[in-house]
């Protein structure tokens, strides 16, 4: 892993045409500007992590039962 | 779960972006199986393990407001939000945790463009894991 130090305001690149900049710090958390093409998509790490948990786990009988609360009924 | 049948071109849904964790996968289908209504199956027309579950906005959060920047609405291929269908992907652990949904990032489709995006709602306190009804 790289790891590279910036001061507020600084700014990195990934490729010619991804930049990262570091926009603020405050306590535990750092708000950052990403500036890249339509095509390269940007998301949350812990998005995909979530996507691929949700269609790895499911099974046919749990969603049904889950269906079946979503339209109200009482699950036996 | 296994497509048996070629889908029509017509009810190809194209993601231009992808979805996170699914790398290049950007052709779905919708699936509406019998009995699990109102739930529908966003199934990879690539990669048949991948099959997202899904439940339209509304069912899961009756308040629910979804909100797109303009470059979002046009990717979609959309004049307003009001052509658009939202859906929180669903996340059944099955290890006694319960069951929940992502309303921060709902997946969205352009039903007559036939285009999709899952699309964060970063003006939102929407949370990522929303616990479903027991």
């Amino acid at each position: 892993m790289l790891v590279l130090s910036r001061q507020v305001g600084e700014a990195f690149r990934v490729g010619d045409d991804v930049e990262v900049r570091i926009l603020g710090v405050s306590t535990g958390a750092v708000k950052i500007g990403v500036v890249a093409p339509r095509e390269v998509p940007v998301y949350r790490s812990e998005l995909a992590e979530i996507n691929r948990e949700a269609a790895g786990r499911w099974t046919r009988s749990e969603l049904e039962r889950l269906a079946g609360r979503l339209r109200g009924e009482k699950s036996s | 779960m296994r497509i048996e049948q070629p889908a029509p071109e017509e009810s190809v849904i194209d993601f231009p972006g992808g979805l996170p964790g699914f790398g290049e996968l950007t052709r779905f289908v919708l699936l509406e199986p019998d009995g699990l209504g109102p739930i529908v199956l966003l199934q990879s027309l690539d990669d048949e393990h991948v099959s997202l579950p899904l439940a339209p906005t509304a069912s899961v959060h009756p308040d629910y407001e979804l909100r797109l920047g303009a470059a979002e609405l046009e990717a979609l291929g959309a004049e307003r939000v009001e052509e658009l269908a939202s859906f929180a992907v669903l996340t059944l652990p099955g290890d006694g945790r319960p069951a929940a949904c992502n309303l921060a990032a709902p997946v969205v489709l352009n039903p007559a463009k036939r285009l999709g995006a899952q699309v964060l709602q970063t003006w939102s306190s929407y949370p990522t894991f929303h616990q479903l009804p027991e």
